[in-house]
Formats: structure tokens, sequence, C-alpha cells
């Protein structure tokens, strides 16, 4: 079988377990392990780069004995089973002052948008019924290479009731608050606004201390963190602050987890003990707590870096490795940081410096 | 009261000899500092036997007073790790003002207190705090991180002089001529010194030519520093250093080749990244000199040493304020100045 059929079978198993781990509705032949194991057998074998991380760490008959790419790589490498010429579709990471940017090449978004919308569905509480989402940020002409834009305007095209062109506020650098506050206030049925950490704090630090009161049963949802940024804002204060802003509950403030190098992505359920934020995975993946020296899994209860396996990233890295902190906990995990990089050893630079964090 | 060039000179040799006995009496102190800076007894010793200025020359002691400029007195700031930088410090210090005050870092504050026993000079003080607000003249010397040296910056007077050196990190360049076997030996002694924790330490390597002589190289510096590991072994890495080393091998395994033992490691690819500090190398083709910079790219403003063999390329944006060097020698610049002449911030450079 060549690579392209190869990659497309795998693309009709994934979507079929999506779908099955959804509704129930469709029977699967395949177990997560099962389609674990052939994604990241697809992948030793096409992925320039990953053959061999797996001879270097050595892998077993296991899906779980696979390494996981280091994010940096998507850095460093093409992480792809196709040449650029296949993989039309290219998200990347926010830019550094270092200069590189990552980059996660698709040949096809068919997978990647079948888990966003079951997620989106699921968790944000969406319908059938179309309602207005409203995104505080570029639309998709403006950030054509972003993944979070383009799952925004995946939304918008599903469910939003607001034109896909209009349901964008932030043009050119510019917000736009008026028009956001006139579409939002004049709504007849609850409203989804949705927009990142960086976006959102601009936001409030515009509106200052007035509001938009959003019709009732309402919901904000952010994501991503500040990277480095000159501003940034208490993840728990920002949604206190949302939900001032928009006049909601703070529960109705939701936060989602997800990354340029990732098709799939993380919504929070609760607030553990500690005051982190406790995000669910869907059946296709999940979060181990890994040892940061070893990349072994921690016992469990214990605190590591996070493994993300996403078996909807079908044809780069269905295996991840982030310094992000994270604890199983009963509903999901704990998000609990990202881990600082090792601090500068006398006078010799760590790379954090020059990062400024954003790693 | 104003003090003649050779009163200069002279509490600056006070030091040098100071120096002299502290290094002679090693056995007394070595488990200290194997404790302090992390460094293996072994890794303690080759960098007393080959960054200590225990014997600079007259014109180098001349040189280092004459770029000196005289002053009330000197507040010096000194940054951990590595022990011996203390020497020049506390030596540039007293070429501009006979009255100095020392606050050693909390991590390291064995050596610069050793050299102090025995330079046995009244007029330097060591202190545990230093309230940089009621300096009202004379000269800040600091050393330490960026983020460290702007907070200092941030609190000073503008009437106090401000002489800081950041971090950085140094690279090492093979023209098409260098032979591959020597400029490897060469150049995993600057990198074993104190274990690539330096702000001279070597982390890149440029090679003039193509994939395979740069593989030939990358494969050769391996072999070098594995042996250099058993005379003198790599200390004790902490837990985010190791963490972050095997992301980074990790991701270089992607990328391009992985050389990988216990105590050291060398990648190659065809873009610079800058590796963990822990006797890591990570090994660059370019066609010339003239590809250093733009394959650098934002990490240009942080080199400050380019070792190189033989004679140096050819003056570029890069070389400007830096240290150029022997391979080999890039840990043991003359004793003529601070080590690292670039202008700080880092970025005013670019």
């Amino acid at each position: 079988m060549n690579t392209v059929r190869e990659s497309d079978a795998l693309h009709v198993r994934v979507q079929a377990f999506i779908r099955a781990a959804s509704d129930g509705t469709e029977r699967c032949g395949d177990s997560y392990e099962s389609l674990a194991l052939a994604v990241a057998r697809f992948q030793a074998a096409h992925v320039d780069g990953y053959g061999r991380l797996c001879k270097a760490h050595g892998s077993g008959e296991v899906a779980a004995t696979f390494p996981a790419v280091p994010t940096d790589a998507f850095k460093r490498a093409r992480v792809s089973a196709f040449a650029q010429v296949d993989t039309p579709v290219a998200f990347r990471t926010s830019g550094t002052t270092i200069g590189s940017r990552g980059t996660h090449w698709f040949r096809h978004t068919h997978s990647y948008n079948f888990g966003a919308l079951e997620c989106g569905a699921r968790h944000l509480r969406l319908s059938s019924e179309r309602f207005p989402i409203l995104i505080v940020g570029p639309p998709p002409a403006e950030l054509p290479d972003s993944s979070l834009t383009h799952m925004l305007s995946l939304f918008v095209q599903t469910w939003g009731s607001v034109l896909h062109d209009d349901a964008f506020f932030l043009r050119g650098g510019v917000l736009e608050i008026g028009r956001l506050a006139d579409l939002a206030q004049s709504a007849s049925t609850p409203v989804l606004v949705c927009g990142t950490s960086l976006a959102f704090v601009h936001l409030l630090d515009e509106l200052g201390l007035l509001q938009i009161a959003l019709p009732t049963g309402s919901r904000v949802m952010q994501t991503g963190g500040f990277k480095g940024r000159s501003r940034s804002v208490d993840a728990a204060n920002l949604k206190d602050l949302l939900a001032q802003a928009f006049g909601i509950n703070m529960t109705d403030v939701m936060s989602e987890y997800g990354m340029t190098e990732l098709s799939t992505q993380f919504y929070e359920v609760a607030t553990s003990d500690d005051g982190f934020p406790v995000y669910a995975e869907p059946r296709w993946a999940r979060v181990v707590p890994v040892d940061p020296t070893t990349l072994n899994p921690v016992p469990a209860g214990e605190e590591g870096i996070a493994r993300i396996e996403d078996l909807a990233n079908i044809d780069s890295a269905w295996a991840i490795v982030v310094p992000d902190r994270v604890r199983r906990v009963s509903h999901g995990f704990e998000l609990m940081g990202r881990v600082p990089s090792a601090s500068p050893r006398g006078c010799s630079i760590a790379i954090d410096e020059i990062l400024g964090g954003d790693l | 009261m104003s003090r003649t060039r050779k009163e200069r000179e002279a509490s600056v040799w006070r030091w040098i000899e100071a120096a002299r006995k502290v290094s002679r009496l090693r056995d007394r102190f070595r488990c200290d500092l194997t404790q302090i800076t992390k460094l293996s007894p072994d890794g303690v010793d080759l960098a007393l036997d080959c960054a200590l200025e225990t014997d600079p020359s007259q014109a180098e002691v001349e040189a280092l007073v004459g770029g000196a400029t005289e002053a009330m007195s000197v507040t010096v700031v000194l940054s951990p790790n590595v022990f011996t930088a203390s020497l020049r410090a506390i030596a540039l210090a007293k070429a501009a003002a006979d009255t100095v005050f020392v606050k050693a870092s909390r991590r390291e504050p064995f050596f610069a207190r050793l050299l102090g026993e025995h330079a046995r000079d009244a007029h330097v003080s060591f202190v545990n705090e230093v309230d940089y607000r009621a300096i009202a003249s004379g000269e800040v010397h600091a050393y330490g991180s960026d983020s460290t040296l702007r907070t200092i910056a941030h609190q000073l007077d503008k009437s106090v002089v401000f002489r800081a050196h950041g971090t950085g990190f140094g690279v090492a360049y093979l023209d098409a001529s260098a032979p591959i076997e020597a400029c490897a030996n060469a150049l995993s002694r600057d990198v074993v010194l104190f274990d690539q924790s330096g702000c001279l330490s070597p982390r890149i390597a440029f090679v003039v030519g193509d994939a395979d002589r740069a593989e030939a190289f990358a494969s050769t510096l391996f072999v070098a520093l594995a042996s250099w590991a058993e005379r003198v072994p790599r200390g004790e890495l902490d837990d985010r250093t190791r963490a972050d080393l095997r992301r980074y091998l990790d991701s270089m395994h992607m990328t391009g080749r992985v050389h990988e033992a216990v105590d050291c490691a060398v990648t190659l690819s065809g873009m610079a990244t800058l590796p963990p500090a822990a006797r890591v190398m990570h090994v660059v083709h370019v066609a010339s000199f003239e590809e250093v910079v733009p394959a650098l790219g934002a990490l240009a403003p942080f080199v400050t040493t380019v070792g190189c063999h033989g004679a140096p390329p050819e003056m570029s944006s890069l070389a400007r304020g830096h240290r150029m060097a022997a391979l080999g020698m890039m840990q043991s610049p003359p004793f003529d100045g601070p080590v690292d002449p670039r202008r700080w911030p880092p970025s005013t450079l670019t």
C-alpha cells in the first residue's frame, strides 16, 4: 500500500473511532490501542526523523512504548509523512524573538475538523440550532496559518448565525468593540464569545469599567496563554474579569487547551482542589504525565510533564511531549503551568532568556 | 586620592598572587567547590589549571589597567558557577578604584572570599547585599543574567557608571582548510571547561563545507568529548537541565544526527540551534563565514567569542565587539580586560 492510501485508510479508521466514541451509533472495530499502534507504526515508517527517534528509544509491541516528539521538533524539522507539495495546509505556532516558528503540516483537515467539531459540540454545549458566535480575533484571511482561527472559523460556519465574515472583531489590529457590543447585546438568543487570553486582556483594557452585557445563557470561551508577552493576567483572575465584563457567571467562562502541534483540543471541566483547571480528553486522545528526564510515565497521582497522544494527528506526530506540568485526576488532567527551562548555569545563556519564556 | 598607574597595577598583582596561593592550596577546598559548582573534582582542577589567570604577562596587566577608568569606588556583583571569573572581575575593579565592594553570588559565595582571604586587601570589602539606590557615585560592575542586570540598572542613579556583562555563549568556526581532528581535539577542551556553563563556552560549531564534512567533524568531536569524559567526568546536572537535554536530543533525532553518550553529545543539522549547557555541541555546515550571522539569527547578539583555527575570518557584524580565540583557548582569553567585551544590553549590537 502506498503512503497516501495507508494514510487515507487511517483517517477513515480514526474518524470512525471518533464517531463511535461520540454517540455510539456506529460500531468501530478498533480499540484505542490498535489505532494508536497502527498510527505510530505508520509514522515510524513514513515521518522522516520519527523512525530515528524510535530507533534511539526502542519501541515495542504496545503504543505506549513509542516515543513522543518534543514540540520543539516542529520548529526544527518537517514533522510529516508527506512532502511539502502534498501538504497544502500549514498551521504555524506564534512567532518568537528567535524567529523560528513551528509548523504543523496537513494533507487535509478532515480528521482535524471532525474532532474539533465533536469536542466543541460536547463541551461548548452546541446543538444543531444556529446562534451568534462572536470571535475576538482576526478573520482567517488575516491569519490563515493559525489553527485556532481555523477552528473558530469552523465553529462559525457550522453553528453560527452571524455571517462568517461579520463574526470576527479584530481587523487590522483594531478591536471593533462597538460592533461587538451592538451584535452581542441585540441578540435574542444566548451568544458564544471566543478569543485568546491575550485578545481578551486587550479587550478588557479598552473596555475599562464598561460592560458588554450578554443575553442570559451566553458563554465565553478563552484559550491560550501569554507566551512571554509583556502583558499577562492570572488565569483565574482573567475568568473573573471576563465574567464581570460580559455580565455572566464565572462558570460560563470556559477554557480550552490546545496547540498548533495537535489536532485535538481539551476543554476545562472542573477546577481542582489546588485551584488548577482540570481538562477532559476525548476518547481518541490521552494526556499522560511523564518524568521530564526519562519521559517514562510517573506513578498515578504524581505530577509530570505532558505526553499528549492524539490519534487525529495521523500524518505528523501521534504523540508529542510538551513542557507543561500535568497530573491525572478523576475527571481528566490538571494543568499546572509551564515547566521553566533550565536556569542559566553561571553566565551561560539559557534559551529561555532569548525566547522570553516562550518555548 | 588618585593612584599612579604603577599603584593600580600593583593592586591587581596582589590579587593575582592571591590566586596563585589559592590554586596551590586546592586540596583544602576542592570538595567545597565540587559541591557548590556541581563540577566534578577533576572539572574543578581543570578550571583552576586552565582558566584561573595565575600567570598573566606584565603587558596584559598593563592593558587591563590601561582600559579601566579611575573611579571613587567600584561595587562588583559576581555571577555563580564560573568561579574563577571572580579574579578577573576583582582585578578590573581594583584597576579602576582602590575601594571595592564585592557581592558574591548566593549560589557561589566561596571562591571570591577565598581569594580575599589571601589577598588581604584592606580596601576590598565583601558584602551580602547591595542597596543599589543608595550608590551615589563610582561604578558598578555586574556579571550575570540579562534579567538580573536589567534589575540592577533600573535601580542605579544616572551618575553611577554601570559596566554590565550579561549572558552569552561561544561559537566555533572551521574554515575549509581547518584540520578536522586537531580542531575537534582543541574545541573539546573548551567544551569541557566548566561543563559549558561559562559565557565563553562554545555551544555551536560552524563547519565550512558539505554535510559530510560537518558529520566527520561531529563524529570526531564526539570521540574527543567522550575521551575527555573519562579523564574529567561531567559534573552533576540538575533536573531541569536533564529534562531540557532529553527533549533537545529527541527533537534533534527528528531533525538530524545525534551522537550521544552518558556525559556528552554532539548534534548535527542544517540549522543553528542552541543546545543545553551540558557538554553538548551542535554542528552546522555553512558555505562561508558570511553565512554564520544569518544562520544564528536572533542568537547572534549573544555570541561572546568566536573560536577558530588559524587566522580569524574577516571581521563581520558577528565579530565586532567579540573575542576571537584559537580553538582550545576560547575559555582562556588574555588577561587584558573583561572576558566579554560586548556592549550591554546585547540587542544594541545588532
